[in-house]
């Protein structure tokens, strides 16, 4: 079929409620930012190398992290998302630690702003806990977990995408 | 007796007379009442006549009517018919002409046997008498580029394009093709598909897509028709929401391949672990892998043909050749629909009817990526030739890469860290299956406690051990009364104590044999159950390892996409035997 001589106009957005936000206020700055769609497809980028390295040295601090080499990884993790408010969606990293038993994953609350790692049978702490057995058994470098979904993020930094 | 009457016998025989008259006038009534109903019969028979003659009568009406309907539609038809040909010709004559001319050029010089002078004669004259069709400047050029004149074929070129870009593009796509001009023929195509709307291509430019990627086009070396692609899925992409759509879609269709595991795996597991249907499920998604690289790999695999598709090609310019021009669809239409009406008889609907199916045949529309999409997960209802499916999965690459990590991250999120243990009463938890020793230690260990609890139920009872101490007390003091002189209850006293000693002895005896059966039990039960346990953390040793092997083989798929390129599946084909031949 011919091409019509001009595009279809684009329907007019609304802006409606942003699903993922946690919060008022940072709802109300994603309402500004980018509709839900745009979003994912943002989180669907590969991971930088240098976000990679960032969170991969979670693990490295043992039990005790320093609270401003914690400060330093969540900068990391804003500068790779320049484009969005990200405290407002993430909720935390979950993966598998390697400290050894009884130690099982360790997660970076995005919230509290603390990395810690918990033992077998312990609970993880804000809606962090459904992303426990795929850092375990998933053989991803990390998992995101958002409020609506979950990210698992391979070594190379591709990205997959669970709803849950 | 002064109450009673005396009854005398009377004459009756005049009352029986006029009774027996009465009967005969009433039979003569029924008989009379009979011919009626006969006669009510033949009336309703008659009307029955009447009214089935009626019925035929009325049928015959219609038919009538009908048949002078259709012979009045047939009349209509065919004076319209005479009107629209008439119109036809007077407006479009030399339209046909231009065809009809178009047509035989292609044929003359496939066979080469006319000479350029009688082909540009022929074309220049046309050229005047089709002011406002696309196909006489074609047809100028096409003489022109036989007669090796360059200058006029161009100037002819610029006019076709300004009457029609995209059939002059298509047609001089296709000529080039048979003339085996492969690098002219792709820009023609490329100019051809950039006049398209990607979200909704027509059968021609489906077949198009599908000759390209066959290679009949010609090996697309300066990217020509990759770019506008290229442009398309840009143009897509940028969509809302389309590429979570496209991913989506593409999840579903990998998922469609799912099969259901063999029932004779795992026998253990699907009878002692409640946890078996998560791991069945997520086995059945391990098992996937290996059937989407074998149906990947199957694509890749197969041998092309495109003989097919050479056919539709030249059915396409055929087509296009002989097809009318926009500017007489309307009389065409008319005339095609007269057509039928003659050809049916004057039966308008029936000619309606296929006049609708004739025009919505090939209406057929699809956007690029449904296209892409049809091509490589349906190539059963798409009729996508093999290369069509290769190219399309090159194209699709990404969002399939996409879809597909998704679909084994969903699955390896359903994985169980701990599976369970459910044999009779135990019940226990398990991570890899490795801590055989640990869990039939827990297993003994409540084997224990449920035989303590059952044998602590199976003891004598008070009485029951009463009857020792206390049968022995009153049979001694049975014995001393004996002697004592009271004979009679010493004894009785005596025997009395005996029998319950002997109760004593009896229930002991009982409850002893009961216990060993308890026992024999409980260890039966502790063996089966240790053979249970182990068979079943064999198996989920068997089956972590056999789920890791399968879930790895999703890196083969992930690395098969990877090195797919589309360029890399555009079949260069050898060179074509048709050439154009020119005479001089």
């Amino acid at each position: 079929m011919p091409k019509p001589l001009l595009h279809k106009p684009q329907q007019t957005r609304t802006e409606t409620y942003n699903p993922l936000s946690l919060t008022q206020k940072p709802m109300q700055n994603q309402q500004t930012q980018m509709e839900k769609m745009k979003l994912d497809r943002l989180l669907r980028k590969k991971r930088s190398p240098a976000y990679m390295e960032a969170l991969r040295n979670l693990d490295a601090g043992g039990h005790v992290h320093n609270q401003n080499r914690v400060r330093e990884i969540i900068d990391t993790i804003r500068q790779e998302f320049p484009e969005v408010e990200i405290t407002g969606i993430l909720l935390g990293y979950v993966s598998a630690c390697y400290l050894g038993a009884p130690y099982e994953v360790h997660v970076l609350d995005m919230a509290g702003g603390i990395v810690e790692h918990y033992k077998a049978g312990q609970p993880l702490p804000g809606g962090l806990e459904k992303a426990r057995n795929i850092a375990m058994r998933g053989g991803y470098a990390f998992i995101e977990v958002y409020v609506d979904c979950c990210r698992a993020i391979k070594d190379n930094g591709d990205v997959a995408v669970i709803s849950c | 007796m002064a109450d009673e009457r005396l009854i005398h016998y009377a004459d009756l025989r005049t009352i029986e007379r006029n009774l027996q008259s009465i009967g005969g006038d009433l039979q003569s009534i029924d008989g009379n009442l009979k011919t009626l109903d006969n006669d009510v019969g033949t009336v309703n028979s008659n009307v029955k006549v009447v009214y089935d003659e009626l019925g035929s009568l009325a049928q015959q009406f219609h038919d009538f009517v009908l048949a002078q309907n259709a012979a009045n539609n047939l009349n209509e038809a065919k004076a319209d018919l005479i009107t629209v040909r008439q119109e036809l010709e007077k407006h479009f004559g030399h339209y046909d002409i231009v065809r009809r001319t178009t047509t035989g050029i292609l044929q003359a010089n496939d066979l080469g046997i006319v000479r350029q002078d009688t082909i540009s004669t022929a074309t220049e004259e046309l050229m005047i008498s089709a002011p406002r069709y696309w196909l006489a400047p074609c047809l100028v050029a096409l003489a022109a580029w036989i007669s090796d004149q360059p200058e006029l074929s161009e100037k002819a070129v610029r006019e076709a394009i300004r009457r029609n870009d995209e059939k002059t593009s298509l047609f001089f796509a296709l000529i080039c093709r048979r003339a085996d001009r492969k690098q002219a023929c792709l820009k023609w195509t490329q100019r051809y598909l950039a006049n398209q709307d990607e979200e909704n291509l027509d059968r021609n430019a489906i077949i198009i897509l599908d000759a390209f990627a066959s290679g009949l086009l010609g090996s697309d070396s300066e990217g020509v028709v990759s770019r506008q692609m290229g442009e398309w899925m840009d143009h897509l992409s940028e969509q809302p929401g389309f590429t979570e759509q496209q991913t989506q879609q593409w999840s579903d269709a990998i998922n469609l391949k799912r099969k259901p595991l063999q029932d004779d795996s795992y026998t253990y597991l699907r009878k002692y672990s409640k946890t078996w249907p998560v791991l069945q499920d997520i086995l059945e998604g391990a098992n996937l892998h290996a059937d989407i690289l074998a149906y990947f790999q199957g694509i890749f695999d197969q041998e092309a043909s495109t003989e097919t598709l050479k056919e539709q090609l030249d059915g396409i310019l055929d087509s296009l050749v002989t097809d009318f021009d926009d500017e007489e669809l309307p009389l065409r239409k008319r005339e095609r629909e007269d057509e039928l009406i003659v050809q049916y008889r004057g039966d308008k609907a029936r000619a309606q009817h296929d006049m609708a199916i004739e025009q919505t045949a090939f209406e057929e529309q699809k956007d690029f990526t449904q296209l892409l999409t049809d091509a490589a997960m349906k190539p059963e209802s798409s009729h996508a030739s093999a290369s069509t499916q290769k190219f399309a999965i090159a194209l699709s690459k990404e969002w399939i890469s996409d879809a597909y990590d998704d679909v084994v991250a969903q699955n390896r999120m359903k994985i169980p860290n701990e599976i369970e243990i459910n044999v009779d009463t135990f019940n226990d938890k398990t991570t890899d299956g490795q801590d055989e020793n640990e869990i039939v230690g827990r297993f003994n260990r409540q084997i224990d406690t449920e035989k303590a609890n059952a044998l602590a139920q199976v003891v004598l009872s008070g009485f029951d051990k009463f009857c020792l101490v206390g049968g022995a007390a009153i049979a001694a003091i049975g014995l001393v009364m004996a002697i004592a002189g009271s004979i009679l209850l010493g004894i009785i006293a005596v025997i009395a104590g005996v029998a319950m000693i002997l109760n004593y002895f009896s229930k002991k005896k009982k409850v002893e044999t009961t216990r060993q059966n308890i026992e024999s039990q409980f260890e039966n039960k502790r063996n089966g159950g240790i053979q249970i346990i182990r068979a079943l953390l064999a198996e989920i040793v068997d089956f972590r390892t056999e789920f890791a092997q399968k879930d790895g083989e999703s890196e083969k798929v992930t690395a098969f996409l990877e090195q797919i390129t589309p360029d890399q599946y555009v079949r260069k084909l050898a060179d074509s035997n048709r050439r154009i031949r020119v005479n001089r």
